[in-house]
This record gives structure tokens, sequence and C-alpha cells, in this order.
């Protein structure tokens, strides 16, 4: 038994190796951003044509996502500033990753009543709601409704 | 994976009691260890490699000191014990602290220092506390070394205290780990706390929940006094009926596995001071820190100035646990302060006071503290403490008769459920010695469960508060 603990104490520096080694490749594998929100948004902006788009304060994340901007590191919400538009441009930094399904969910229910409001009559905000993105990146996530909702992905991307 | 979500009420829990009851008495640690894996990956697939790492070297390192010990190596048992320390403060210190450092150096430097946010592990808070009691029990001879890696397993991984307490200490269930009583009886008072932390969590956390997320999210310069101090008294209901109701649960799901865990509170908002309220708020944590950091450092058996070092480093610690972040610390500091005011200043003073005036004291202070906790910081909460004071739109509005008059009831509801007079009017009529009504008392727990389910199912709104920590 003394020989097997005294043997038992060599597995501890193996663990402790292994340990850093998965540190160093959490680190370098890239999952979350350090990336400051208001730069990233920006980055968004200037890849995409935001017409009538307008930057909404937290009151409008509330109404729209049902989601309290406070719990996040960040959200940054532009809509469109008329009401028979769709475009729309939600990113948000998560607080920590476990919050992502819950935003999700919500862009999802945001997607959904949209698609209920302007089913029947408006085939091309229909269109536009359909070809949506929705983008998680470790602690980022983007939705947008958007003609060049691809390159404001792009954007989204690279600035991480 | 929450206690309060529909898939672990009906698919998990269900399927782990099951094979928990069918399996003999040597393989039930072994069933709670592995389903307390999957329980942990379900939400963590990748940092579940942390808590293997916790549970197999804190495993070895109690072995290693037990046997540096059993030789009388005094210097070798110093070292493996310090070592052990130092890996498990350094884990926590990393995944929880690195990224706020790293954010505050390149503050101050004149050059960016580039880094990759970590998420945090889903409760590496807690488990870290309960592998130091751990180890350092076994270091001071308060506990046997274990040498049975699927119960240490069990009792690191456990998923009914895993995410959010309380913190068990490894000398409260060490013997409970070999030998515990399960039986019908405890089952059913186990099933009885779940159902009261499911619906304090459910019926009353969330559903207050909401008028604090509506409040907060209005800037704080459009705020009147009163709507500022309707919201605090949303989220000081909140917090506690959230947090107290998961733990709660916790400690009904332990009752059901035969385990008997700490109580958590005790009614914290009838304190009638800030050291009595926290005699009564997040017990294990304060035992904890008690027992581990403010006795080891001398407690209050030292000179006056030694006192205040060991009381304003317990708080400060105690506020850095719950975060990242500067707001805690001041938060942690703020409680330090006012426990040495308490303990040098008012002592004589509050014993002369009459109880009600204590109360509001307490309160009003505790609702304070509650601010520079939920506020996003510092900057934040300065402002919402203003409009508190009348230095946001005035005292009164139309906003303020809005919350008033849509939760009044459920304030009034808030504040009967704070204290214990409620439960023990329910007791003393369900379970009086002259007269049981067992069928009142099924109809309020299936009326309790009914609803929350409903809830569940209709809500996309279910946050839990005290996860991220």
């Amino acid at each position: 038994m003394e020989q097997l603990e005294k043997k038992i104490v060599l597995v501890k520096y193996f663990l402790i190796a292994g340990l850093l080694l998965f540190i160093a490749g959490l680190l370098f594998s890239g999952k979350n951003s350090s990336a400051d929100i208001e730069q990233v948004a920006q980055k968004v902006e200037q890849s995409i044509d935001m017409g009538s788009l307008s930057r909404a304060d937290n009151r409008m994340v509330k109404r729209l996502y049902g989601l309290n901007a406070n719990d996040y590191e960040g959200v940054a919400l532009y809509v469109s500033d008329s009401n028979m538009k769709v475009e729309e441009i939600l990113i948000v930094k998560l607080a920590d990753n476990a919050q992502t399904e819950e935003v999700q969910s919500a862009v999802q229910g945001r997607l959904d009543r949209q698609l209920d409001s302007f089913e029947g009559y408006g085939p091309q905000q229909c269109a536009l709601l359909e070809d949506h993105v929705l983008d998680t990146a470790g602690n980022y996530i983007l939705y947008a409704v958007h003609q060049d909702a691809a390159a404001a992905d792009q954007a989204f991307r690279k600035s991480l | 994976m929450i206690f309060s979500s529909v898939f672990f009420m009906f698919v998990f829990l269900p399927i782990v009691l099951l094979v928990y009851f069918l399996v003999p008495k040597r393989l039930k640690n072994l069933v709670i260890f592995l389903f307390s894996l999957v329980f942990y990956a379900w939400g963590e697939p990748v940092y579940i490699v942390l808590m293997l790492f916790s549970i197999v070297y804190n495993y070895v390192a109690g072995i290693e000191i037990a046997y540096h010990k059993k030789w009388k190596d005094e210097r070798w048992t110093k070292i493996t014990f310090w070592m052990a320390v130092g890996v498990n403060l350094g884990m926590l210190g990393f995944f929880k602290y690195y990224g706020f450092l790293l954010e505050n150096l390149n503050a101050i430097l004149p050059f960016k220092i580039p880094f990759r946010e970590l998420p945090l592990p889903i409760g590496i808070s807690f488990y870290t506390f309960q592998t130091l009691s751990y180890i350092i029990d076994v270091y001071r001879d308060k506990v046997n070394v274990q040498r049975n890696l699927i119960s240490f397993g069990a009792y690191i991984s456990m998923f009914p205290q895993l995410i959010a307490g309380p913190i068990v200490r490894y000398a409260d269930v060490e013997e409970q780990l070999e030998n515990r009583r399960i039986s019908l009886a405890k089952f059913g008072d186990g099933v009885t706390w779940f159902l009261c932390g499911l619906g304090k969590k459910v019926l009353l956390a969330n559903n207050i929940g909401m008028a604090y997320d509506s409040i907060a999210a209005l800037p704080a310069g459009s705020l009147s006094a009163a709507t500022a101090w309707i919201g605090c008294a949303a989220y000081t209901f909140q917090i506690y009926f959230d947090f107290s109701g998961y733990s709660d649960m916790a400690i009904g799901l332990g009752k059901m596995f035969g385990f008997d865990f700490m109580r958590n509170f005790q009614y914290p908002y009838t304190s009638a001071s800030i050291t009595d309220f926290w005699r009564r708020w997040h017990i294990s944590l304060g035992s904890w820190f008690r027992e581990y950091v403010y006795i080891p450092l001398g407690g209050n058996r030292v000179d006056r100035r030694r006192h205040i070092r060991n009381i304003l480093v317990v708080w400060m610690l105690t506020g850095l646990w719950h975060g990242a972040a500067w707001k805690f610390l001041v938060w942690g500091l703020y409680y330090g302060l006012l426990l040495l005011l308490e303990k040098y200043l008012l002592k004589n003073v509050l014993e002369h006071v009459p109880g009600f005036f204590k109360h509001i004291y307490t309160m009003f202070f505790v609702m304070i503290g509650w601010v520079i906790f939920a506020s996003p910081d510092l900057a934040a909460g300065l402002s919402y403490l203003g409009a508190m004071f009348g230095f946001g739109a005035g005292l009164w509005d139309a906003t303020a008769v809005y919350y008033l008059s849509s939760y009044l009831i459920l304030f009034i509801l808030l504040i009967l459920c704070s204290g214990p007079y409620p439960y023990k009017k329910f007791c003393a009529y369900c379970y009086s010695a002259r007269k049981k009504r067992w069928g009142a008392a099924l109809v309020f727990y299936l009326l309790i469960f009914v609803l929350s389910t409903a809830y569940l199912v209709n809500a996309t709104y279910n946050p839990f508060l005290y996860f991220r920590f």
C-alpha cells in the first residue's frame, strides 16, 4: 500500500501538466473574444448600408427581445425607423457563455413574432426575415435582418 | 441544466432516482457521481475536464498529505498541503479573475496586452471551496483521508449542490458518504423542501424579477425616487427568493438521496442588525470564510488593529468570491465596514433601540448593498443610488404608481413569506399534535407543483441569479 501511495503522487504532476495544456488549448483555440462591443458594432455598421437603421436604447432591447441589457457585458441594437421595415441588427456580448441559449431563444421569439406580423401582406419583409443571420461566436452573438446580412456577419467575425 | 426546468424535473431527476433506488447500496455513490458528471456536462461539456481534474488531483493530494503525516515528515506535509491550496486557488483565480486582472492592467499600462476572455466554469467557486475544505481538514487532522475515488468524486460533483451550493464541507458529509439513512419519510421531507424551493424560485422570484428588470432597463436619470426604491425592493426580494429557493431545492434533493446538508438561509430579512443578517444569509459561505480564513487569521482574539484587518480581509474576499469586478470588492468592503461599525460603535446603541427600528436600519443598508451588487458597474450603481435619494426625476411619478399598483399584492406576499410566520401557521394547521391534516398539506404542495410547472411550460423568463458565481 505504501509503495502504491508513493507512486500515486506522481499522478499529481501529470495532472498539473495536463491542466496547463488544457488551459493553453482554451487560450489559443480562440473561443471567446475580449473585443470591445462598441468597436465590433462600429465594424458591422461600416460594412453595410445602415439606411433607416438607428441605434436603440436598453428599453427597446427589453421591449423587442425581453432581454435585460444589464445582464450582459454589452448590447448593441439597431432598429428601423419605420414599423413597416424589418431590418434589424442585434449584437450581444455575453457576460457568461451560459447565457447563449437564452439570447438565442429571445432572438427566435422576436423572429417568429415578426414573421407572424408580416405574413400575408409583406412578402419582401418575410423574405428578409427568412434570410436572417444568427451567428454565435464564443461570447458574441449577432442577429442580422438585412439585405447584406452576410456582409454584416463577415465584418462581425473579423472584428472579434 | 437548472433544477427549475421542465427537463430536469420530468426527465433527468426521475431517471436518476429510479437508477439510484434500484442499485445496491455499494453502487449508490457511483450512480450519484456518474449522473452528476452528466448534469454538469449538460451545460459545460468542455469544463467537465476541470471538474475531473479537481476530483483526481485533490484525491491524490489528500492521500499524499496523509502519507507524509504518517511518516511524520512535516516538511513534505507542508509542501504538499500548500501546493494543493495553491493549485486550487490558482485554478479558481485563473478562470475567475484573469480577464479582470488583464482588463485593469490594460487600463493603466501604456500598451495593451491582448487576451482572450474565458467563460466562467459554472459552479467553480462552489466546488473549489469544497475541495479546499477537504484538503485543509485532512491537513488539520479533522477528517480522515478519503481513499475511495468514487466516494470523493460523488462529494465534489454531487449535482444537488454543485451549481449554487450550499457549500458542503467535507467534514459534514464524511460519515454520510459511507453510511446515510435513506427512508421514505426522509424522501418525502426532501420532496417538500424541493417544492417549497421551486415555488420560491418560480412563483415568487421570477415574477418580482420581471418588475426589477423593467425598472432597471430605464435610464437612472429618468427614475423618480419612488420608482427607484420599488425597483430596489423588487431586486431585494428577487435575489432572496431566487437563491434561497435554489438552496432549498438543493437541500431537498440531498434528502431524497439520503444526505443532510446545512441550511443556507434563516429568514435573513427578519434580521435586527447587519451582523445578524450575515448569520442568516448564505450561511454556508459565511461559515466557510469563518472556519478557513477568519479564525486562522486570529479571529477576534487579537488586538483591535488586527481584528479590523481580519474583518476587512474576510469581507474583501467575500466580495471578490461573488465575481471579478470592482463593484463586488466595494460591496464586500461595504459590509466589512458596517460590521466593524456595529461591533465598535453601534453595539450599545442598537441594544436600546426598539426592534422595529433595528429592522428598518438593517433593511435600509441591505437594500443599498443590493444596488451596488446588482448594478452593471459602480458608476451605474451610484447613478441608481442617486435616483433613490431624489437626484433622478423627482420624488414621485406615474411610473411609481403603475409599478406599485401592479405589484402591490405580490409585494405583500413577499413580505409575509420573508418571515417564518406563514410556514409556522401552515405547520401548526397541517401537522398539529392533536390533528394531522395530511390532505391539506398534500393539496398545498401539489398546488405549488402544478402552478410552478404551468409557469415553467409557458414562460420564457426563468433566470437564475446565482448561476454566474
